[in-house]
């Protein structure tokens, strides 16, 4: 069950990082938690996580200046972003398909799915 | 497996301080945990297997003293299903004459003390097994909800649309069935059954020993006097409990129906079949598949309700060309026939269903404008004054202001108001010209000329169909768009010339085709 990826979840929603948490810790994954952009943008440069796991909307920096911030870091390591938000508009998907190795979901989220696309994702990875 | 990591750590890190070894023994005899590392003598293991097989008997701490000041004592574990492990400390007693020194204790109070501190390490282990139980399943609860409400999002939306149909039902289904996680989902409905639907996931389909009418039969066998028919559903969480539902599928199943009611109209049902009997249908599910249920009902109320409003418009239509074909002696029936050829251009030229239904209601109605017109100009034989005449032209752009309140006919109008207009612009109302005027308009324009010379006019007698066949080809390009006039040469060759010795059709069987094309749709 122990695999050595790590997910970094970001959301200011207690339940959802915890329900994120749980899904990903019953997989053997590490899991790491932030409250907003800007704790996550720390952690994303210092623990360098495989996965990250963002909502759009949160105080302090919100999940757009993070995904513009991290998708420069994206040019020396790869790894996947998540979007979770609850209205997509298609202004914000034009915008996702120009980042790298971005996803959105639409909230309500199923977590199930979520666990899927990553495996996925590191699958593709051939790890 | 409880995971027991920290209380290990602290076990281990007991072991200096207190000169003492512990042991994890689970239920089924074996060793989980030891302080000690992986080498014992085989004796002393024998010893603690026996004593934990005693604790967990007498579910209650036991102390053994053995020679040279050896001890072995142990404790149960239990979580909330009853005892799951035994807790073991061994070691020598501790040296006797330091004892006396801190105080009154003696010897003889060992086996109590090593109690009171087993006791209290067990319950800092519960408490802490449980707290962390607990939030696991408060955690699980709240992944399920978090799917539950995904797939409620995803099925509203799939509902929300006006009207019920084949598609919207089978794509419901498929989604109850991939994130319920059952394997077979339907929809059954007695009355419609037309409406009925399964999904199944492929590898059961053997299970039921008849599965083509499995779902039909896993309906009819709800008892009808189920005191839970009263919250409209039934389920069976396990088949074996029920002869007749054991005796459909080889293998154990569990089953949950739902009624699809709105208010007194009950529609049918929906359903769901799993046959992993490791989980069961949870409140949570039932709750969404009820509220699932009641959203279609309400559908399909809607779609009935629509489909009422589309007859009673019919019908409504209908009275409104009776009318003024009862005013016009010489054009009864006029308007069912323009219908009939315009549909069947309409047909040829691959109208989309929107266009067709359009076509179908501005065709029947071309003339309700001559409402309007008084019976003595619309049945003068001689030839109309230019004051009269200027009253006949007007019924195109009248009838469109009669049918300007029905919100349903909006779109059938334009077709309406230029059915008049002439391919080369010297039509009225407006003198459109060409490819300006409404194709509706342009086929009725075709079909009305042809209807109109094949028919008896007050100022002459009707012509043969190939008679008003040839006009209507000579004032193709001129009065008629000429390529609705080929198209009509083939539909007239293909369906017409077969009628050709009936005589008029008669309006009632006419009414009775548009009524059934109606009710099919």
């Amino acid at each position: 069950m122990e695999n050595n990826k790590k997910v970094l979840v970001i959301d200011d929603e207690a339940q959802i990082r915890r329900v994120l948490e749980l899904k990903f810790k019953n997989r053997g994954y590490q899991v790491i938690m932030a409250k907003n952009g800007e704790q996550g943008f720390d952690i994303i440069q210092k623990q360098k996580p495989d996965i990250v796991i963002s909502d759009i909307n949160m105080p302090i920096m919100d999940g757009k200046t993070l995904c513009e911030k991290t998708n420069g870091l994206k040019k020396y390591r790869s790894f996947l972003t998540i979007i979770i938000t609850a209205r997509i508009n298609p202004e914000d998907r034009d915008w996702i398909d120009t980042l790298q190795d971005t996803l959105f979901m639409e909230k309500p989220f199923s977590p199930a799915r979520i666990v899927e696309a990553v495996e996925q994702y590191i699958g593709g990875q051939g790890c | 497996m409880l995971d027991l990591g920290t209380f290990k750590a602290l076990l281990s890190s007991l072991v200096p301080v207190s000169r003492t070894h512990y042991q994890i023994w689970g239920n089924n005899k074996e060793m989980i945990f030891s302080t000690e590392g992986v080498v014992y003598k085989e004796l002393h293991v024998k010893k603690c297997q026996n004593l934990s097989n005693r604790i967990t008997v007498q579910n209650g701490f036991q102390y053994s003293a053995h020679d040279r000041g050896n001890f072995l004592c142990g404790i149960p574990l239990r979580d909330n299903q009853g005892v799951f492990a035994a807790l073991l400390a061994y070691g020598k007693k501790p040296n006797t004459s330091s004892r006396y020194e801190a105080g009154n204790d003696t010897e003889a109070d060992h086996p109590e003390e090593m109690e009171r501190f087993l006791n209290n390490l067990k319950m800092f282990v519960e408490e802490n097994l449980t707290a962390k139980e607990e939030a696991e399943e408060l955690a699980q609860e709240l992944d399920q909800s978090f799917e539950d409400l995904y797939l409620y999002g995803k099925i509203s939306t799939q509902i929300k649309m006006l009207t019920f149909s084949d598609k919207m039902l089978k794509n419901l289904l498929e989604e109850l069935l991939e994130n319920m996680r059952v394997d077979a989902a339907f929809a059954w409905f007695p009355d419609n059954v037309q409406y009925n639907f399964k999904v199944i996931a492929p590898k059961i389909y053997n299970k039921f020993l008849a599965p083509e009418s499995c779902f039909e039969n896993l309906i009819h066998l709800i008892p009808p006097d189920a005191p839970i028919l009263n919250e409209n559903y039934f389920i069976i969480n396990d088949s074996q409990e029920n002869a007749q539902y054991k005796a459909l599928a080889m293998d154990p199943y569990r089953f949950i129906a739902v009624k699809v009611q709105h208010l007194e109209n009950f529609y049918g049902w929906l359903g769901l079949v799993s046959f992993d009997l490791n989980e069961i249908f949870r409140q949570g599910e039932l709750k969404l598949l009820r509220s699932l249920a009641e959203q279609l009902a309400g559908v399909i109320a809607n779609t009935d309700l629509y489909k009422n409003l589309e007859l009673f418009i019919i019908n409504m239509v209908k009275s409104l060309v009776f009318a003024i074909e009862a005013k016009d002696v010489y054009t009864r029936g006029h308007s069912e026939r323009v219908s009939k050829y315009s549909m069947l251009i309409g047909e040829q030229l691959g109208l989309s269903n929107k266009e067709y239904n359009n076509l179908k209601w501005a065709s029947i109605l071309h003339d309700i404008g001559k409402i309007g017109i008084p019976e003595n100009i619309l049945n003068k034989p001689d030839r109309l004054t230019d004051a009269e005449y200027a009253i006949i032209k007007e019924h195109p752009r009248k009838g469109g202001e009669i049918l300007k309140p029905m919100e349903q006919l909006t779109d059938s109008i334009p077709s309406i108001i230029h059915h008049h207009e002439r391919y080369d612009g010297r039509g009225y109302p407006q003198g459109l010209k060409g490819e300006e005027i409404p194709l509706g308009a342009r086929i009725i324009a075709v079909a009305d000329t042809f209807d109109a010379i094949n028919s008896v006019r007050p100022y002459r007698g009707a012509r043969s169909q190939e008679q008003a066949l040839a006009i209507v080809e000579e004032v193709a390009g001129s009065q008629l768009d000429p390529n609705i006039v080929e198209i009509f040469k083939k539909v007239y060759k293909e369906n017409l010339i077969i009628e050709k010795e009936e005589k008029i059709c008669p309006i009632v069987q006419n009414t009775m085709t548009l009524k059934k094309s109606v009710a099919i749709k």
